[in-house]
């Protein structure tokens, strides 16, 4: 916990640059994985790398956030994230 | 059908701009051969009269000055055609779909006794403004139904209502032939209302016609001067209340103190929303108190705010100290607050008995209602003596309806959809887990599972990854610990394709009925409270190996039985619905058919208002 007096404005500060940089990384990430052969990107994205395939390896959650507190949410918004969240579908 | 010629009536004053988006609008969308075009000009001083007189396709009638909003529209319809229905139109409006006009007019030539027809009317923003109105005799205080919530498409059949706006009115020529026009003891503001009312003082109904939505701009003429429109809407209010207070009044043909929960989000608080809502309109004036609090199981305040003006208002009215009769709709354990001279305590439980101290405080009730035969039974076999009777809870079929805007899965995935709070009763882990099972990563078929947690000591997403599930298998993403507005819930249901309840016990299980007059097929436990509208037409029955005792951290379940829902009959069901979409389709339709033919809270309030008349 920081004091309010303790100087909360260069923690602000800082917060505000690391979304910036999420933001930059995540859209950089975007433009990469979109010039990816299809497979190339899926395999990205499941997480594949050298040490093994998808088969028989156990279930992880991906962007799960453990909290008790409720977040009130526009569906629309939360709709687009979801479907983003949904891991990708393997060829047969 | 002979379709009846029309005459939109559009007043303007000034912002040229305004008009010319609403005449741009409107020919691109109507039939002009049909209708006749009436703008009247009430005084304008910028460009609108010249540039209206290069629109052929439309008449214009000059009044020399500012007439104002009633005597304006007064003057369009004395001169529209004598046989013709009016329609009137803002020039803030502006027509978004084509055919609108003659979905208008078959709502108003629908019945015979239809007089007034209104439309949804959305803001720029794409929030809903109106899908109707009503007025309180409490405040007088006109309230348009939806305001502001997102547009999911709420609010789409056609429904009765007290009022609508003027921003769009279909006027039929038969109710015209009586009233004649707008009363002119109103300025503006009221007036549609007062309209509406004297109509149906004359045998005519106000409808809201949701297939057909238009843009409201809303940028009145009074919107740029605060002070005039205080004054006109404070004179005009005034003019309302002493024409309409005691008809208001009368509109309440019975009352009940109603103590229960209102603001928190528990399944009893929501369903008690929606359960005054209905009894308001069902001509029950309720008062509202909060049964929990300090000295109670549930010892926190309410917050005061229900962020819903006719609750607010509910909230506000005074019980009184032993009003006649009164409700306590919670847990049986707070029975004993009910301050009635005739006291009734409503509850239900997921189990199959009920608690010691909840039957006792039950046999100190004039009578007990529970929603489902499931729980009278439960109840009788525990020792209830009073006599108690079912008295089912429904389902909002205009925030939940097939028509409700879905945001789809791009991928195309068949979708199917859980919800609930992870816990014992729920059977999270079997529905994980079977779904893991029955299909494998390559199937075009995903679970969403809608998870809420507030237990601080529950790590939920360490339970899952210890459930030992396979990224071989089906694929699940999950909802977790979100929130979503109650009016935007049925996009939800909307975006799946089927809904799964595989629950152990449920009380009544509203989620489920939601999805279901959502038009979803469903997976439902064979076993408890839901039963009570759930059957093998409209779902697909989850087998129940038998009874297990209910082992959970509640202590009420304690000594209780519910069911063990069926791991394998669940794996069968999931892979049927996956092959069988058709099928699951169509039962899917029958659901959503019969839970607007059976279940609404309008048919929950009716049966409450008989019962208050058999017991007041």
């Amino acid at each position: 916990m920081v004091e309010a007096d303790g100087g909360l404005a260069p923690l602000e500060r800082e917060v505000l640059e690391l979304r910036a940089l999420v933001r930059e990384l995540s859209e950089r990430l975007a433009a990469a994985v979109a010039v990816l052969p299809r497979d190339a990107a899926l395999a990205l994205a499941r997480g594949d790398t050298a040490e093994g395939g998808a088969d028989g390896s156990p279930f992880r959650l991906t962007e799960w956030h453990e909290t008790i507190e409720v977040t009130r949410a526009d569906i629309a918004a939360e709709m687009d994230l979801l479907w983003k969240r949904v891991p990708p579908r393997e060829s047969a | 059908m002979t379709r009846r010629r029309v005459t939109i009536v559009i007043l303007c004053w000034n912002r040229w701009e305004l008009t010319r988006r609403c005449l741009e609008t409107l020919k691109a969308h109507t039939d002009l051969g049909q209708v006749d075009v009436l703008v009247v000009d009430n005084g304008s001083a910028d460009e609108t009269p010249a540039r209206l007189r290069e629109i052929p396709w439309i008449r214009v009638l000059t009044n020399p000055s500012n007439l104002g909003y009633v005597r304006g529209n007064n003057t369009g319809i004395r001169a529209a055609e004598p046989g013709n229905d009016v329609l009137l139109l803002n020039n803030d409006v502006e027509i978004l779909q084509p055919g609108w006009l003659d979905t208008l007019g078959d709502a108003a030539h629908a019945a015979p006794d239809v007089g007034v027809v209104g439309c949804r009317l959305v803001l720029p923003d794409g929030r809903l403004l109106h899908a109707g109105t009503f007025i309180l005799p409490d405040t007088f205080w006109g309230q348009q139904i939806g305001a502001l919530e997102a547009d999911v498409n709420q609010y789409a059949r056609t429904r009765d209502v007290e009022g609508i706006v003027f921003a769009c009115a279909y006027l039929r020529r038969e109710l015209l032939d009586v009233l004649s026009g707008l009363s002119e003891e109103y300025v503006s503001y009221f007036e549609d209302t007062d309209f509406c009312l004297r109509a149906k003082e004359k045998g005519f109904r106000t409808v809201c016609c949701g297939a057909v939505t238009l843009l409201h701009r809303e940028h009145g003429s009074t919107s740029d001067a605060p002070d005039l429109f205080e004054k006109i809407f404070r004179k005009s209010q005034a003019t309302f209340r002493t024409r309409w207070k005691s008809a208001l009044d009368a509109r309440y043909t019975r009352s009940v103190s109603w103590q229960s929960i209102l603001n928190f989000p528990t399944g009893y608080a929501m369903s008690c929303r929606e359960i005054l809502r209905a009894l308001d309109a069902e001509g029950v004036r309720a008062a509202y108190a909060y049964v929990y609090g300090p000295g109670t199981p549930f010892p926190v305040r309410e917050p005061e705010n229900a962020r819903d003006y006719l609750l607010n208002v509910i909230s506000k009215r005074e019980t009184g100290r032993r009003p006649p009769v009164s409700v306590v709709y919670g847990q049986g354990d707070v029975f004993l607050r009910n301050k009635g001279r005739t006291r009734v305590g409503y509850t239900m439980f997921e189990v199959d008995g009920f608690p010691a101290e909840w039957v006792k405080n039950g046999n100190e009730m004039d009578e007990v209602w529970v929603p489902s035969a499931f729980n009278r039974d439960g109840f009788v076999a525990s020792g209830l003596k009073v006599p108690v009777r079912v008295m089912p809870l429904g389902v909002d079929v205009d925030h939940f309806h097939p028509a409700v805007k879905a945001f789809p899965n791009p991928a195309g995935d068949f979708v199917f959809l859980a919800s609930f709070e992870w816990g014992e009763r729920k059977r999270a882990d079997m529905i994980l887990k079977v779904f893991n099972q029955t299909f494998r990563r390559t199937d075009p078929v995903v679970l969403v599972c809608k998870v809420l947690n507030v237990n601080k000591p529950t790590n939920v997403g360490r339970q899952i990854e210890a459930l030992g599930l396979s990224r071989a298998g089906g694929r699940i993403a999950f909802l977790h610990n979100k929130e979503f507005p109650y009016h935007q819930l049925g996009a939800l249901y909307r975006s799946a394709d089927c809904y799964v309840s595989a629950g152990r016990g449920e009380g009544w299980d509203m989620p489920l009925m939601e999805a279901m007059a959502c038009g979803l097929p469903s997976i439902a436990t064979d076993w408890g409270a839901h039963t009570e509208f759930v059957h093998e037409g409209i779902s697909y029955p989850l087998r129940i190996r038998g009874l297990l005792p209910a082992d959970a951290r509640a202590p009420y379940y304690k000594g209780f039985c519910w069911s063990d829902p069926d791991p394998e009959h669940l794996q069968h069901l999931f892979r049927h619905v996956a092959e069988h979409r058709e099928e699951a389709l169509e039962k899917g339709r029958r659901a959503a058919a019969e839970m607007t033919a059976k279940w609404t809270w309008g048919h929950a309030a009716r049966r409450i208002a008989g019962r208050l008349d058999a017991i007041g």
